[in-house]
């Protein structure tokens, strides 16, 4: 009978750890969790970082931007008057996963967090254990709010997978909420890290590794995340969030935060050029918040960030066309929305700006149901804050009261011409403190009402009718005064309400 | 020359040694408080503290990656190029790396951006480096100053020592459990 050593013993202690390490790593993603009921629907999110309804043609925009969409939309519901509750990602992105303002979850800054307290609040806890949870957000800062929910979610896809190259450190460790805000927010940031010695050497390794790195499709470059050292080909990504929504077991909740079509744009060789229209758009004054950039710089940015937009479509088709073919919208919700909007007028470019004008708020939202087949459009104003509270009414859940979203018309709500929605500028103010400076914008109805606080001397406003004046060019702020005195207080109302809820 | 007799003494890597920790420590800190206001906005003193000691313990790794150069120059060089006044050629060829490093930090904008002329340059000034500190050490009213400097530094690893002690429990700490 052959002897077994101690030396054998100790080797095969050796192997348990990794052995139970990898297939842990194997195996947790594809066990179905205890609790999942297989009748109940899957839910699919892809959200568009950066993409404004405003440059879509499935919204009716000039150049042909969105085939896809258009073709995605024939067997969706389509929101036409959506906004999201914020201008940038943290808070744009903390809204629909909570379904709060942000002046209530407090996710205000850049880089931000939601308020600790409220962390519980998410879409994943609330989906519960009947689902399996799947993430990825291909934007850090977005991976920051998915990180605090990481308890909440079976499988936290790090923003670098599907990347072709990335020099991100904090995924890493096992603190990677910490060590990202360490070592890529802070010691080895691309501009000035405060690392002084590996600093510079991770540098000079990233900047070798980008110089090599084949940009053949993309003639601007591939595309990269704005803040952090992370290179992709959306053709790959696509592909691979195509692979991990066939390996998923009914029924899972799954949210992918695309970063395009947020810039740097980067257009393939497909749709570099397609729109050298010499088209122009209606030319609007120069906001005196704005940066001022001269019209021809918005031109240029808005003919290549459509370009790219026109590339991130012809990729989601790709994506969709994988999901038909294997069925799964056969019993699938399929949510494509963004977190906020872009914009390329009044002298601002982008969205890191105190405006909240329709481009930089009005967001995608289309929802195709289970086995859907015809098309339905909503003009009802949406806001994003709304998506968390239908989502859990579809699988019936209970929505619960701190949500300040209400159920989208189509999916259990009603139209309500009486319900106002707000989105939400306030990234100048400390997330602990009451709201000092920002803007503030309310729909309500055709009508919008913009609340500049703590900019200058004197508070201001503007009033626009969007049903008839959706560019935003006839301010009726002193004109119609019955209707702005009205909003003005409803909106003061709110805006102090929040603070005193926070309070408490 | 033995190869432990090569070595300088630890009470000379030690000034050696503080001069880099204040730094490199002093780089990180001066950063540190600049990002400060802005994590001020949104993340609690528990949170501010973590990053300060991921941020402490690597400056841990690098100071020591750092002392390591003036020593291994020891070893390799003949004794009169680097051992004999060790304690102001190290600070010299120190200060002269952790400088030229402070430029190319300043420079540095985004992959795209990476200053190549300092790259190129950087090969230079490694090979300037060397033969400077060696000169260095035998300027006597600059060895004095280097090495009274470098006496007086030593006040900084009462502090930095425990500090980063802490900051790689916690690490290790945050990062295993």
């Amino acid at each position: 009978m052959p002897q077994f050593s101690r030396r054998d013993f100790l080797k095969l202690a050796a192997l348990v750890p990794p052995a139970a390490f990898l297939s842990n790593l194997a195996l947790s993603d594809r066990l179905p969790n205890s609790n999942q009921d297989k009748s109940l629907p899957n839910v699919i999110i892809v959200l568009f970082d950066a993409m404004t309804a405003r440059n879509l043609s499935v919204y009716g925009y000039h150049r042909e931007t969105t085939p896809n969409l258009e073709r995605f939309a024939e067997r969706a519901t389509v929101y036409h008057s959506h906004d999201s509750a914020a201008n940038f990602t943290i808070p744009g992105t903390s809204s629909l996963l909570t379904g709060m303002y942000p002046w209530t979850h407090r996710a205000l800054n850049d880089a931000g967090l939601v308020e600790r307290s409220l962390v519980d609040r998410n879409i994943f806890r609330l989906f519960g254990s009947e689902y399996k949870h799947v993430a990825f957000a291909q934007n850090i800062w977005a991976n920051f709010i998915l990180s605090q929910f990481a308890q909440d979610i079976d499988t936290l896809i790090p923003p670098t997978d599907f990347s072709e190259l990335n020099h991100i450190i904090g995924d890493n460790f096992k603190d990677t909420e910490l060590a990202y805000r360490a070592f890529d927010d802070f010691l080895f940031r691309v501009n000035s890290p405060a690392s002084i010695v590996f600093g510079p050497i991770e540098k000079t390794l990233l900047a070798r590794s980008a110089a090599q790195l084949s940009t053949q499709n993309y003639p601007r470059g591939l595309p990269q995340d704005v803040n952090y050292p992370i290179y992709f080909r959306l053709e790959t990504v696509f592909d691979e969030l195509g692979k991990l929504i066939k390996q998923q077991i009914d029924p899972y909740l799954a949210y992918f935060h695309i970063f395009s079509p947020h810039a740097p744009y980067k257009p393939n060789n497909e749709f570099a050029g397609t729109f050298n229209d010499n088209w122009h758009p209606i030319k609007k004054p120069t906001h005196r918040f704005s940066d001022g950039k001269l019209n021809s710089v918005l031109l240029s940015a808005r003919r290549t960030y459509d370009e790219y937009v026109a590339t991130v479509d012809s990729e989601f088709g790709r994506f969709l066309d994988t999901l038909e073919q294997a069925k799964i919208l056969n019993n699938s919700y399929l949510i494509v929305t963004s977190d906020h909007g872009e914009m390329f007028e009044r002298g601002e470019k982008a969205h890191v700006t105190p405006l909240l004008y329709d481009p930089v708020i009005h967001i995608p939202l289309l929802i195709s149901a289970p086995g859907q087949t015809e098309r339905k459009d909503i003009y009802t104003p949406t806001n994003s804050v709304d998506v968390l509270p239908s989502l859990l009414n579809l699988i019936g859940k209970e929505v619960p009261d701190w949500c300040e979203g209400a159920l989208l018309p189509g999916f259990g709500g009603k139209d309500d011409p009486e319900r106002a929605t707000f989105s939400v500028e306030a990234k100048r103010n400390p997330a602990f403190s009451p709201i000092k400076i920002g803007t503030v914008s309310m729909r309500k109805g055709p009508y919008k009402l913009i609340y500049y606080t703590g900019y200058e001397a004197q508070d201001s406003f503007e009033l626009y009718d969007l049903e008839n004046d959706l560019e935003e060019m006839n301010d009726l702020y002193l004109t119609q005064t019955d209707l702005a005195a009205s909003m003005r207080e409803e909106l003061l109302t709110k805006f102090h309400d929040s603070d005193i809820k926070r309070k408490s | 020359m033995a190869f432990r007799n090569r070595l300088p003494k630890l009470s000379q890597i030690t000034s050696v040694y503080a001069v880099i920790v204040l730094m490199v420590y002093g780089w990180t800190i001066v950063w540190f408080f600049w990002k400060l206001p802005s994590w001020l906005y949104f993340m609690t003193m528990g949170e501010i503290g973590g990053i300060f000691a991921y941020s402490m313990a690597m400056n841990f790794l690098e100071s020591l990656t750092v002392v390591l150069a003036p020593v291994l120059l020891c070893l390799l060089l003949p004794s009169n190029w680097f051992f004999d006044n060790f304690i102001a050629r190290g600070v010299s060829l120190a200060m002269l790396w952790l400088g030229y490093s402070m430029l190319f930090t300043t420079q540095m904008q985004d992959a795209e951006g990476y200053p190549k002329n300092l790259l190129v340059m950087s090969v230079l000034a490694v090979l300037l480096a060397i033969p400077l500190a060696s000169v260095v050490g035998k300027i006597s009213i600059v060895r004095k100053f280097l090495e009274a400097f470098s006496d007086r530094a030593i006040v900084f690893l009462y502090l930095s020592i425990p500090i980063s002690a802490i900051s790689l429990l916690f690490f290790i700490f945050r990062n295993l459990f």
